[in-house]
């Protein structure tokens, strides 16, 4: 008699429709990832990453002027400040082979 | 809440979008960088043509390079498409080659400008610094080609400046 009881009241109030499980699965799967969105975000690594001293975008900004005024792709470590009191402007000096890319006539011109 | 699920896409297609947008307008921004980039570079190349080549024909060789700079900012802001490229507010530089400190192969002209990374959020809107060089030289004035010729025939022995040694003047085509 009890458990006959007990399933009409759940039947009546708890499981009369399923209209809420959606919504409530949705927020908790919201709430889930952005819990995980914001934990990547605020990881120390992942902002370094994005924004530290060697940061993607950093290294994007520092390779766009790099390129532009050498006109050879940006590795880090390169340095950018050239005063042209020496011949070491990366354009004009090969740095490998210690010579310049420009090249003359082997004999002196008569 | 529970009558219908319409918010759903709503709530959805704002997250997505803004970050869709973000590097749309990221990647836009660069392209722009490197388009007025290219303009400017132009510019700077046209300024060392000028730069190079320009004589003002007077007797007096202190100011040629001075005129040349004047003359190669006149071409600079002329081939400089200013409505396109916004906030330009930098001047054309020389290295001049009376610039002992300045490499002779540096000689020629260069300007150095501000750009914005981006203009959205990811990438943040920080200036990048680009310089664009021309080091075509200069080639000497009248002027000085006549001085050089002068000098040249007052060292012929027998003349008023003491020179021991014969001279040839000689057209190399240098």
């Amino acid at each position: 008699m009890d458990v006959v009881w007990m399933d009409k009241f759940l039947l009546d109030k708890t499981v009369a429709n399923t209209k809420g499980q959606s919504v409530i699965e949705y927020i908790l799967l919201l709430s889930v990832i952005a819990g995980l969105g914001s934990a990547v975000m605020n990881n120390k690594k992942f902002k370094g990453f994005l924004s530290g001293k060697d940061g993607m975008f950093l290294t994007m900004k520092k390779g766009m002027a790099y390129s532009y005024r050498y006109g050879i792709e940006y590795n880090n470590g390169m340095v950018y400040d050239f005063d042209y009191s020496s011949p070491k402007h990366p354009t004009y000096m090969n740095a490998e082979a210690g010579s310049s890319h420009f090249f003359t006539n082997g004999k002196k011109y008569p | 809440l529970r009558k219908n699920n319409k918010g759903q896409s709503t709530i959805e297609f704002i997250l997505t979008f803004t970050s869709t947008v973000g590097f749309i307008f990221l990647f836009l921004k660069m392209s722009l960088n490197y388009t007025n980039g290219y303009m400017v570079q132009h510019a700077v190349f046209m300024a060392s043509r000028g730069y190079m080549v320009h004589d003002n024909q007077l007797h007096d060789e202190s100011f040629g390079d001075g005129a040349a700079k004047v003359h190669a900012t006149t071409i600079f802001k002329k081939y400089l498409p200013r409505g396109l490229i916004t906030s330009f507010n930098s001047q054309l530089e020389v290295n001049s080659p009376g610039n002992d400190s300045i490499k002779k192969v540096f000689v020629g002209v260069w300007v150095e400008f501000e750009q914005m990374f981006s203009v959205g959020f990811i990438g943040g809107k920080d200036l990048v610094k680009f310089r664009a060089e021309s080091f075509l030289g200069r080639e000497p004035t009248k002027f000085e080609g006549y001085k050089q010729t002068c000098e040249a025939i007052k060292i012929i022995p027998g003349s008023s400046c003491g020179a021991t040694s014969h001279v040839t003047l000689d057209d190399n085509g240098g």
